[in-house]
């Protein structure tokens, strides 16, 4: 069987990518590494566009809803629950502190602008700064424009907001610790930093990507599921592929277990840059490989299920009290350590599955041990008020393992400042090729990162001849 | 009564270079000081008998040689003095050492790290590319943490080491220097240039209010009661004083009045200031030398540094901190007594608002925890201790006015920066009320002994026409 192109993994945006080949009329093979399907829920913002060309709703896809939308611990006990409808959240809030339920509705319409600029950035490559193509220039100003017309505050907030802390931003709006400290969590999801770091609020804004305004947690999705469901493309699972690449050319891949060599003219890799460049460095500049080994990419997050006896009272719970709580969080990960108070939020998917995000638990390059996993899943079953054999949790060092992800980051790169648009994978290369001919990138680690499952997919289709 | 062209308020060097460059444009200008003499943050004082410091300000790279040059200050006495190295004990008793010798830098880089020795020079280039591409920006219209609040570790810090690295004297690149006789000759240099042009300067006297008649500034009252009277009026003070104590709320835009209230300011650093029997002997490199002709950097690692900053983000000052120690007596020996010497030690970070509030007895812990800390890599030192002065941000804002003690008026982080900087749309240095200009530090470019924005400001003045 000859292939017109082979697609390096089956996570959300291999298979958004290999559909829009397919679509378009090639043979496409997906390689995939791992046996099963993750049967984790995807999490972030699918855009409709891809919904709309790939018929993702006829193919089953549930995009979940969960009204309301986070439940955090009060300290004097209780719980304030934050819903879809603006003014209820704002009662919520009001009955911990009236001075921010009075901001609660101009906060989420500005942070909703905000995402919304995101949004339209998100969905075509980044803007190549360095282009003197008139096409490319007008569409810069285009975005431009379009900016300019969301009215100065817009422009303002933009410029003065991306570089700041979450912290910060928060402080300029609220005084609650609860309502700050649940926010705030948004802004180091998956970062290797803390709220008072620059830059978090940028993170804060990535993550609102599609959602509406006055919800602050990416939705949940089967949409890799549904993906894979769709049998428009062969998926060839249990095989890890390395890019076959000579005289700088991908000519097809080779699979590891059985050294065999499957041949296309056209490779496009969903997994990390790193993971996908390494095996070829040989034929890289050695600036553009040393660019590629200095993607910051330190996983930080454990990520696994609760199984509780009965359904739970929450559809998302959230322990992260403070924003200070979140920096002495983090204060342990800077050092190596497993934060002593983690951030745990805890998710039901429509099966009724629980799932965990804790956060900070450093990659460790294999040196964690066993004693640790231990006490950390014994940690978070007791933040939990659970047993600690109802917790199972994966580590970042178990992720790089099982999935690949360099140093168990699940976006292949943070989403610092120094690592998005157009430096996203590294500066210069952010239109989804590499320095190799018929070899492509078409995963998170591309523009516009992760948490967004199939926008980079989707790009990435576009722009393969 | 006199009528002048422009009043300024405060005698701060930025507020000097705004009054020098009207007066060289023949206006007729009043500066007000509140204190004593000028100088601001950029003050020599003799405060213990015979020896003398640089009581905030300690060292001048910054200063915009078109400024030396258009107020001729060398002949009004400005004369920078060199300083020639950095010294960086390490915790395993060994040292890292930058001389003013490039090559010897690089040996001495090449002994640590061949592969750092090689990239340093990268680095450098670099970072000299990038200074000089933003420095057109500025003058136009460890270093990575000083006077802001964030740890190394904390995105945006690469832009104050940037800021830093624009160090220029008399066009030489990264130069850093004393100024003989303290940065209070900055200070003096510049008001004597001042002078010589016309401009008066008149000390003791603070300024309350600034006179607003039909939304224009008409001068100011002072603390005793008169009132001056001018076309212009400039505040040279940071952009909290200068819009919510200088003017009535009401005088101002409210979104305006909530984004200055919401400028940072958070003062992080604080300054102790010891006069000495005998230089200190540093383990790493025993002795008294040339070493002690540039400065000591004690910031043995990003770690250090990063912990000094933990205690601070919690509300307490490093109980190791991040400190610059330079010795002026050994530079310009005007500084001390015969025989004696000063000692200036900047330390970060002394966070202004600390844990249950500053108290004498908490500035004194500060003081041993500074004195402790450099005993522990010159070990014998705090024997030779004759007088000790410590600095807390709350002191500087009480003798200064400074905010917060924020060195720089206002904290140098990316979102208080260029047309951000006090506020958006207020950063050509205008204010919404017409004739009332603002020069100080918190405005573009900011912080430091640069006076680009009192120049800058004197120019956007004189394009209005005064």
């Amino acid at each position: 069987m000859n292939y017109d192109a082979i697609v390096i993994g089956a996570g959300a945006n291999g298979l958004v990518t290999a559909h829009y080949l397919a679509r378009a009329g090639k043979r496409v093979l997906v390689v995939e590494q791992r046996h099963a399907p993750d049967p984790s829920a995807d999490i972030g913002w699918v855009p409709n566009a891809i919904i709309r060309d790939l018929g993702l709703s006829g193919g089953g896809l549930r995009i979940e809803e969960p009204d309301p939308w986070i439940t955090a611990p009060l300290p004097a006990g209780g719980t304030l629950e934050l819903s879809r409808d603006i003014g209820r959240s704002a009662e919520a809030i009001g009955r911990i502190s009236p001075a921010d339920a009075a901001q609660w509705p101009e906060f989420c319409k500005r942070m909703r602008t905000l995402a919304g600029v995101l949004e339209r950035l998100y969905l075509v490559p980044p803007p190549d700064i360095e282009s003197h193509n008139a096409r490319e220039l007008a569409r810069i100003a285009g975005l431009g424009l379009y900016v300019r017309r969301l009215g100065k505050q817009t422009v303002i907030d933009l410029a003065r907001i991306l570089p700041m802390s979450i912290a910060e931003l928060l402080d300029d709006w609220f005084e609650s610790d609860v309502l700050k400290g649940l926010l705030g969590a948004l802004g180091v999801w998956h970062l290797k930093q803390g709220p008072r770091s620059g830059g978090t609020a940028f993170n804060f804004l990535h993550h609102l990507a599609g959602s509406p305004a006055g919800v602050f947690r990416p939705p949940r999705s089967n949409v890799t599921q549904t993906l894979e469901g769709m049998k428009r493309v062969e998926v060839r699972r249990g095989n890890r592929a390395t890019v076959l690449a000579k005289n700088g050319r991908a000519s097809g891949v080779v699979l590891d277990k059985s050294g065999d060599t499957i041949l296309a003219p056209l490779v496009v890799s969903s997994a990390d840059p790193r993971a996908t460049l390494d095996p070829v460095a040989i034929e890289l500049d050695p600036e553009f490989a040393r660019a590629v080994d200095n993607i910051k990419a330190r996983g930080v997050v454990a990520r696994g299920t609760l199984t509780l006896d009965g359904a739970p009272s929450y559809a998302n719970l959230c322990v992260a009290p403070s924003l200070e709580y979140l920096e002495r969080a983090y204060d342990d990960a800077k050092y190596g350590r497993d934060s002593a108070a983690p951030y745990v939020e805890v998710q039901r998917t429509d099966g009724n599955r629980l799932e965990l995000h804790v956060q900070y638990v450093p990659y460790t390059d294999g040196t964690a041990n066993v004693q640790r996993h231990q006490a950390l899943q014994q940690k978070v079953a007791q933040l939990l008020s659970a047993q600690p054999g109802q917790v199972r949790l994966q580590s970042p060092d178990e992720d790089e393992i099982q999935r690949g992800a360099t140093e168990g980051h699940l976006y292949h790169g943070e989403l610092t400042l120094d690592q998005i648009l157009f430096m996203r994978p590294v500066p210069g290369w952010s239109r989804y090729r590499t320095p190799i001919a018929g070899l492509f990138l078409c995963g998170s680690g591309t523009h516009p990162g992760g948490g967004i499952p199939g926008a980079a997919g989707r790009n990435a289709a576009r722009e393969i001849p | 009564m006199t009528h002048y062209d422009a009043i300024v308020i405060g005698g701060g060097h930025n507020g000097l270079v705004t009054a020098a460059y009207l007066a060289r444009a023949n206006k007729s200008v009043l500066v007000l000081e509140r204190r004593p003499h000028v100088g601001g943050a950029a003050v020599t004082e003799e405060i213990f008998p015979g020896f003398k410091f640089s009581m905030f300000s300690y060292v001048v790279s910054l200063l915009r040689p078109e400024i030396i040059r258009d107020l001729e200050l060398p002949r009004h006495g400005l004369h920078i003095l060199p300083l020639e190295s950095t010294v960086t004990p390490m915790e395993n008793g060994d040292y890292l050492a930058a001389w003013g010798d490039h090559d010897e830098t690089r040996r001495e880089l090449y002994r640590h790290s061949p592969r750092d020795a090689e990239a340093y020079d990268e680095y450098g280039r670099l970072m000299h590319f990038m200074a000089q591409a933003v420095k057109p920006i500025l003058t136009k219209s460890a270093s990575g943490i000083i006077g802001t609040f964030l740890g190394p570790r904390s995105p945006g810090t690469a832009y104050v080491l940037l800021h830093h690295y624009m160090g220029e004297l008399d066009g030489v690149f990264r130069a850093w220097g004393f100024a003989k006789g303290g940065t209070g000759a900055v200070s003096e240099a510049i008001a004597s240039a001042g002078r010589s042009f016309g401009a008066e300067i008149r000390c003791d006297a603070g300024v309350s209010k600034v006179l607003v008649r039909n939304g224009r500034a008409t001068g100011v009252v002072l603390e005793n009661g008169d009132e001056l009277h001018a076309k212009t009026v400039v505040s040279s003070l940071d952009p909290r004083r200068t819009f919510l104590q200088l003017l009535e709320s009401d005088q101002l835009p409210s979104d305006f009045v909530s984004d200055i209230k919401r400028f940072k300011f958070r003062g992080s650093s604080g300054k102790v200031n010891l006069a000495l029997d005998a230089l200190p002997s540093f383990t790493c490199m025993p002795g008294v030398g040339r070493q002690h002709r540039g400065a000591f950097s004690i910031s043995p690692s990003l770690e250090y540094v990063e912990r000094a900053y933990d205690d601070a983000k919690y509300g307490e000052f490093s109980r190791r901190p991040y400190m610059d120690i330079v010795f002026p007596s050994m530079i310009d020996p005007g500084m001390a007594p015969p025989g004696k010497h000063v000692m200036s030690i900047f330390v970060q970070y002394a966070p202004y608002n600390l844990n249950g509030g500053w108290t004498d007895a908490k500035r004194e812990a500060f003081g041993d925890a500074v004195v402790n800390t450099v005993e522990s890599f010159a070990p014998g030192f705090t024997s030779h201790i004759l007088h000790r002065q410590v600095i807390t941000p709350l002191d500087i804002e009480r003798i200064t006015g400074l905010s917060e003690g924020n060195i720089f008026a206002g904290e140098l982080a990316l979102h208080q920066l260029f047309f951000l900087r006090p506020a958006p749309g207020w950063a050509k240095f205008a204010t919404p009320v017409r004739g009332f200009y603002q020069c100080g530090s918190g405005t573009h470019p900011g912080g430091g002994i640069m006076g680009a924005s009192g120049r800058l400001a004197a120019m956007r003045i004189l394009k209005d026409g005064t």
